[in-house]
């Protein structure tokens, strides 16, 4: 295929790509209003949906952590896979701090296969967190409180990250 | 030109674009992500739309469909966004290097949008995700498409802004990029 090409200078070419999005769009300019409309109300729908869907999600999660902690048997599979859910569209939804949340959980569970009980501290803070967050329906960076909060949430993760893992975790040299 | 195009020449053009011919492909590891994403494209009339859950399906979609346009989360196992860009822009097997890349991410810091646009994206998008958002950054591929760059360590659209006009410091091609006219073009 030749391209479309212009020599810039020594070493660097500036190359037109042969196909085009105007070529499959056609003509117009500008967003369609109308469209708009459609989409921003597509989204609005879906945020309701979304606060019910993601409330299971964190029930979900505090169940089966009981369940671990009552059992001894923890599965952090089961857990990463909530947490990283929960953090996947929180932002998209204006809960960013549910996707902080689930982030840092997603960090300290993929980091462990058993373990300490500052980790299950952790663990509960961050579960309890998002139950607050969405029942009361904080939406943004949550003012001044949701910022401490997610500071703090942080700081504590941080600190279990930081420190050696658990024994069954070293490695075997 | 093939059927699905458009004979630009004789429609008015004040018309707002009509985005319903692309075909797009939609990639995130969340699949609550991927249903906003097509709900989204789906209210803008955008229908034709083909969903991977990773890098590694992308790649095989692209490579068995004809695809327009790739929206990409950047954060996804085993093949990530980058990669998916990389593939897209170098590989041998790519089906069309100068493949439009939209990334959406929760990464919003300068150095992650440097390493994305060093990747090869067009455009960057930061969650949460707006449909408004995502809709001028469609609308701006197809309104002002950016001329690819190939140099020793990069190959993708240019980076610079579109028209240079926003551009102030030292230029270290040593000479200013004019703005793109019709016909003038050079030929390799």
């Amino acid at each position: 295929m030749q391209l479309d090409a212009a020599s810039l200078s020594d070493g660097v070419v500036q190359i037109f790509p042969p196909k085009t999005l105007r070529a499959r769009v056609g003509p117009g300019t500008g967003l369609n209003p109308r469209l708009l409309a459609n989409a921003e109300a597509t989204v609005n729908a879906l945020q309701t949906a979304y606060e019910q869907r993601i409330a299971n999600d964190i029930a979900a999660l505090s169940a089966r952590f009981d369940a671990m902690r009552r059992t001894g048997r923890f599965d952090h599979q089961q857990i990463y896979l909530i947490a990283h859910e929960i953090k996947g569209e929180g932002g998209s939804y204006d809960y960013p701090l549910l996707s902080a949340f689930g982030h840092a959980l997603c960090l300290l569970v993929r980091s462990r296969d058993r373990l300490t009980a500052e980790d299950v501290d952790t663990i509960e803070a961050h579960i309890a967190a998002m139950r607050a967050v969405i029942k009361g329906q904080v939406r943004g960076e949550g003012g001044v409180v949701g910022r401490e909060l997610a500071a703090n949430l942080e700081a504590m993760v941080a600190r279990a990250l930081e420190e050696a893992p658990p024994p069954r975790l070293r490695k075997r040299t | 030109m093939t059927g699905n195009e458009h004979a630009i020449s004789n429609l008015p053009d004040d018309r707002p674009l009509d985005l319903s011919p692309l075909r797009l492909l939609v990639v995130d590891d969340n699949r609550h992500m991927r249903q906003l994403v097509t709900a989204i494209l789906d209210a803008l009339e955008m229908r034709n739309v083909h969903q991977a859950c990773d890098g590694a399906e992308a790649c095989g979609i692209l490579q068995a469909h004809d695809v327009d346009l790739v929206i990409t989360d950047w954060l996804m196992d085993p093949v990530c966004g980058i990669e998916l860009v990389k593939w897209i822009r170098t590989a041998d097997d790519s089906p069309d290097p100068f493949l439009p890349v939209i990334m959406i991410s929760s990464y919003s810091t300068p150095d992650r949008v440097v390493e994305a646009r060093s990747a090869g994206i067009n455009e960057f998008l930061v969650k949460p995700l707006s449909p408004r958002s995502l809709y001028q950054r469609i609308a701006n591929l197809v309104e002002r498409p950016r001329p690819f760059i190939r140099s020793k360590n990069y190959f993708g659209p240019c980076r610079r802004d579109n028209d240079g006009s926003g551009f102030r410091g030292r230029e270290r091609r040593g000479q200013p990029v004019a703005p793109r006219a019709a016909g003038r073009r050079g030929t390799a």
